[in-house]
């Protein structure tokens, strides 16, 4: 290790020593660090998200044991993981940039490659994690193939491995290279702008994979057509590594080893980009982009007529969307998978279709946008790196149930109602039924809404009070939340959609019944918000 | 040795520091004075190699900080305004992980961080995580790692903020003796007296421009004042304090 570490031009002691520290820092409260309770909230937790990633994986092993071939299993697992793995380093990108130990580390003597080593192992830590979590039933899968091997096996674990250091190395050297491209005073915008883009990119494409592949009868045949294999494959990133599985079962052909080879080259000129400049001065942009003034900010809203800690919120969450990049882009790639998720539905027959004529199905698809988007919405809302001046809150004399559920509702306003007008705009040209799109998209909103209820119902917290610290930053909370949502929300959207779409008198009738269960949610939610905030407590 | 040569910092184009040139000797205990926003931290930070300057050059420990800035970093000691930790860390752990930034062998770190958490009185907590300690507490474990590597040079910005009067009196003979061993302290601070106490030299700066330097005796009698904060008053501009209390009364019982 030492010594492939050093090959990097990196300080092996220094490097070590940061990225044990910061294991230790992610895990800290699992041993107990933060207190017994939190000790156990943080296992359980931690739990969950393991038994929702083996959860997938079962799915991707289930493709690998039914699949006739195993190039095109390989393929369409790893397709996934590299997707997966993309996701999770996209979304702890901004510890790129402006990582936060710069102003504790800034001062030492450690080198620009050095440090550089050591935020591209966190990031990398986090992305090998769930790729190892979701990876091993499909690796089972290999082994325990009618045709299947412990060599097989073996290189499916590479193969996944491998992928998911491609992809990490990949956006980070897309990160870094921009970090030394674009001027300092455009950075924020341009990463967020990258990161955003990325992201809606993946989701998309993974869209697009998933209505190909269950609307194709044979989906091998399917994958054969977009990914022939022969020398056209090389354009496909995951052939590269899905090309170990031929290889090791001893059925490889000239272009397996070819575009397996190709695996390596990419890997190595990847590492050798990052080994460059894109490393060396790194320290020196970072120092750069720190010392950067910000612009002067306009007059804020007014707002007379709210008043109270639901003024403070929706001002403090305007001043977010308004200026906080980092935030506006969570926010708005949140909001872009929901609308593609949304609008694309769940195949290409019923994509756009009107629900009221093409049935359930076109209805039942944006059930994981509506669960799924409220819930990163509100964690983005809670976590801030920010987070310490969320003193204010728990030093002067508010009422803090008013505040989270002013937050939410900052949230329906500012973001939920422009998204659903913004769906009904879509639909009215695709339908060429307003009443149809406008109760849809209606229902779409309402229903929305009623996630993030659930949301803040489940998990009560204060508007940007939970500190973003460690290597997981994102990932623990919202899989936490999804399987609750998942088990508690689900059936109530499913039978909902399933009643309202039969008729536009059973929408109305529904739509009613859906108000007054927001209605009678908000009233058990501020009495629940009433019990759970005083438990709360400020994290400094 | 720390030594500006026409040091700028360019903020929104506006200047945070101007021109400043600065020579601070080995064995010197040099205070750094100026008030709010006078661009006392900026300098600090662009001795730190934490932010660059835009122009001039900035030599500490005989190293330019933009051209050698893993030189400087090796031969100083910083305490940050605002200094950050790892919070989940106990503070023996987090002195280790300082000990491995700097190449200590385990067991002289070992020895070090047992000696400095002895004598800054943290035995007793030692295996308590950061985020446990009270702000002075926290003080203390920042200076032992601003100390763990023996720095040549120290740049302390605001160092005794929290600190109890029992730690401040030790932190300040131990100024004393380490610039009597040959070591280069710049020391930032708003609180006067402290700075007249135990600084050799004084520079006062005020809008990113150096207003005054000399001992603090010399810059009294240049000013023609009684005291260091008559002194600092004038040369910074500031208004006569019982006329900024008065007028403060008045705008609170006026709303």
């Amino acid at each position: 290790m030492r010594a492939l570490v050093e090959s990097f031009g990196v300080d092996y002691i220094q490097w070590r020593a940061l990225v044990r520290a910061y294991v230790w820092i992610d895990y800290a409260a699992l041993f107990g660090a933060f207190g017994r309770v939190e000790a156990r909230r943080r296992a359980v937790q931690l739990a969950l998200a393991w038994g929702f990633l083996s959860l997938l994986g079962l799915g991707l092993a289930g493709t690998v044991w039914s699949a006739r071939d195993p190039f095109l299993a390989a393929l369409l697992v790893i397709t996934t993981m590299m997707m997966w793995a993309g996701m999770m380093v996209l979304t702890q990108q901004a510890g790129l940039a402006a990582p936060d130990d710069h102003e504790l580390i800034g001062f030492r003597p450690v080198a620009s490659r050095t440090f550089f080593a050591v935020r591209l192992t966190a990031l990398m830590v986090p992305a090998l994690e769930t790729i190892a979590l979701a990876g091993w039933l499909p690796v089972v899968a290999f082994l325990t193939r009618a045709d299947g091997s412990f060599r097989v096996a073996l290189a499916a674990g590479v193969a996944f491995t491998a992928s998911a250091i491609f992809v990490t190395l990949a956006v980070v050297a897309l990160f870094g290279w921009l970090l030394r491209v674009v001027p300092p005073a455009r950075l924020t915008r341009a990463l967020s702008y990258a990161g955003g883009a990325a992201g809606i990119t993946l989701v998309a494409g993974m869209m697009f994979g998933m209505q190909h592949f269950t609307e194709t009868d044979d989906p091998g045949a399917w994958l054969t057509t977009i990914v022939p294999r022969d020398w056209r494959t090389m354009w496909f990133p995951p052939a590269w590594f899905a090309a170990y599985i031929p290889i090791a079962s001893g059925t490889g052909r000239a272009t397996d080893f070819t575009v397996a080879s190709l695996s390596l080259v990419v890997l190595v000129a990847v590492s050798a980009v990052l080994r460059g400049r894109v490393s060396t001065d790194y320290v020196a942009r970072v120092a750069t982009f720190a010392s950067l003034s910000m612009p002067r900010a306009p007059v804020g809203r007014t707002w007379r007529r709210i008043t109270d800690e639901r003024r403070a919120v929706a001002l403090l969450v305007w001043s977010h969307l308004r200026r906080d990049v980092r935030f506006q882009m969570a926010i708005a790639t949140n909001v872009a998978m929901g609308v593609i998720f949304t609008v694309t539905s769940s195949s290409f027959k019923t994509s756009g279709a009107d629900p009221f004529d093409a049935g359930e199905a076109a209805a039942v698809a944006p059930l994981f946008a509506l669960l799924f988007v409220p819930t990163q919405i509100y964690h983005t809302l809670v976590g801030s790196s920010g987070h310490g001046a969320s003193w204010l809150f728990f030093s002067t004399p508010t009422d803090r149930t008013r505040l989270v559920v002013g937050a939410r509702d900052a949230v329906g306003v500012f973001i939920l109602l422009p998204v659903s007008l913004l769906l009904a705009g879509f639909y009215m040209y695709r339908f060429s039924h307003p009443v149809h799109a406008f109760l849809h998209a209606t229902f779409l909103g309402l229903m929305a809404y009623a996630s993030l209820q659930l949301n803040v119902l489940l998990t009560p917290r204060l508007p940007f009070s939970v500190p973003m610290t460690g290597l997981h930053r994102s990932s623990g909370i919202p899989i936490y939340s999804t399987i609750l949502l998942m088990l508690i929300g689900a059936p109530f959207f499913v039978l909902f959609q399933l009643f309202a779409y039969r008729s536009a008198l059973h929408a109305a009738i529904g739509l009613v019944a859906l108000v007054l269960v927001i209605t009678t949610l908000n009233r058990y939610t501020r009495r629940r918000v009433d019990r759970r905030t005083s438990s709360l407590v400020y994290i400094p | 040795m720390i030594r500006t040569e026409r040091l700028t910092k360019l903020y929104d184009r506006k200047p945070a520091v101007l021109d400043l040139d600065l020579s601070i000797q080995p064995g010197e205990v040099f205070g750094f004075l100026g008030p709010n926003g006078a661009g006392k931290s900026t300098t600090v930070n662009i001795l730190a190699g934490l932010i660059p300057a835009y122009s001039g050059r900035a030599i500490v420990a005989g190293y330019d900080v933009a051209d050698h800035p893993l030189e400087v970093k090796r031969r100083l000691g910083f305490v940050p305004e605002t200094p950050r930790l790892y919070d989940s860390l106990t503070a023996d752990g987090f002195l280790d992980v300082m000990g491995a930034l700097y190449h200590l062998d385990p067991g002289t770190s070992k020895a070090r961080r047992n000696d400095l958490i002895e004598l800054f009185g943290l035995g007793d907590v030692r295996n308590q995580r950061l985020r446990e300690f009270s702000k002075g507490m926290r003080q203390k474990v920042v200076i032992a790692s601003a100390l763990i590597h023996r720095p040549e040079v120290l740049i302390l910005d605001e160092p005794f903020d929290g600190l109890d009067a029992n730690t401040a009196l030790v932190m300040k003979g131990l100024l004393r003796e380490m610039a009597a061993q040959g070591k280069t302290i710049l020391f930032s601070s708003h609180v006067l007296e402290v700075v007249e106490r135990i600084c050799t030299r004084i520079c006062i700066i005020d809008g990113g421009r150096k207003v005054a330097e000399g001992s603090a005796e010399q810059i009294r009698m240049n000013f023609r004042a009684a005291t260091l904060d008559e002194a600092f008053s004038r040369l910074t501009g500031g208004r006569e304090a019982s006329q900024v209390t008065a007028d403060i009364l008045a705008a609170l019982a006026r709303s």
